[in-house]
């Protein structure tokens, strides 16, 4: 979005004002990749630097087999610390991977997507969707109707507009008023179920 | 975040009660603005508050914030679902 504002006035164009301001996008596009598949975890394992720290882990792992203790049990003493340090320094490579390979993933798909898109329109095949997941349930309806509310496009009538903005308010109010039980942490047996599940056809990136 | 000032009942105006009268109200003509002042107790009181414990159960507190730790790493997460570009925060809006 040019800052035309800018170019008529001469002025310099505040590009980064701009960007920011227009970042949103239009759409919540489901099949956009918002977190790592477990093949892309896996590849970020196999980076040569995190194997090698995984490897010394993995020696001092066995330390404590050999001598029959528990890791908790060594607290204080060197092998303690040398186990701490290991494990540190695996996970945080680990994770400086992962955020790297989940911006390039994240920025391919920006890239690629829409091309990929715009190809198989103009060859005439349907273009590639997930397959339906199941609707989600909530448990308060309040959620649903504040949904429902909220991600509706705007229409060019202001009263229209401020109606579904009025609705949108007041079922956030009535949902406020509720309360969840504890909530419940995915575990990882879930994750891999769900990936199996959803078949994603459309941008598998190159591994 | 006008749902929260709803739920809240924190505007001054004792009578503003629903986001439908809110989008009613008018500027007087020759004004540019009309301001919606808040309750003065309502000033120091954090918008998004941690939960407690009490014997009642699980209750919202009226003064303790939530934690950043907790309100960061949310707020990006639903930036990011939403499509946003830039990195969404507490102070971003």
């Amino acid at each position: 979005m040019p800052d035309t504002q800018a170019a008529y006035r001469g002025l310099k164009p505040q590009t980064a004002l701009m960007r920011a301001a227009s970042g949103m996008s239009r759409t919540i596009d489901p099949r956009r990749p918002r977190r790592l598949t477990l093949a892309q975890q896996a590849e970020v394992d196999r980076h040569p630097e995190v194997r090698l720290l995984r490897r010394r882990l993995n020696l001092l792992l066995q330390t404590f087999q050999e001598q029959k203790r528990s890791i908790a049990s060594t607290k204080g003493t060197p092998l303690y610390d040398h186990y701490r340090q290991a494990y540190q320094a695996h996970r945080n490579l680990k994770r400086r991977h992962e955020k790297a390979l989940l911006t390039e993933v994240k920025e391919r798909y920006k890239k690629e997507q829409p091309v990929i898109d715009i190809q198989r329109q103009l060859k005439g095949l349907p273009v590639a969707e997930q397959e339906r997941r199941q609707a989600a349930e909530y448990v308060f309806v309040e959620r649903a109707q504040a949904i429902d509310a909220l991600f509706t496009f705007a229409t060019s009538s202001t009263q229209e507009e401020c109606q579904r903005r009025a609705a949108a308010i007041n079922a956030l109010v009535a949902l406020c008023k509720k309360q969840e039980s504890q909530g419940f942490r995915r575990r990882k047996v879930d994750n891999k179920v769900k990936e199996e599940q959803t078949s994603s056809s459309v941008f598998v990136p190159p591994i | 975040m006008l749902a929260l000032l709803f739920a809240d009942q924190a505007f001054a105006a004792s009578s503003l009660t629903s986001p439908e009268q809110l989008f009613r109200l008018r500027i007087a003509s020759g004004l540019k603005q009309l301001r919606l002042p808040l309750k003065e107790e309502m000033a120091e009181r954090p918008l998004f508050r941690r939960c407690k414990h009490t014997t009642k159960g699980v209750q919202m507190s009226e003064e303790a914030a939530l934690a950043d730790t907790t309100l960061r790493p949310q707020m990006t997460n639903l930036g990011s679902i939403t499509g946003m570009e830039l990195p969404t925060g507490p102070y971003t809006f």
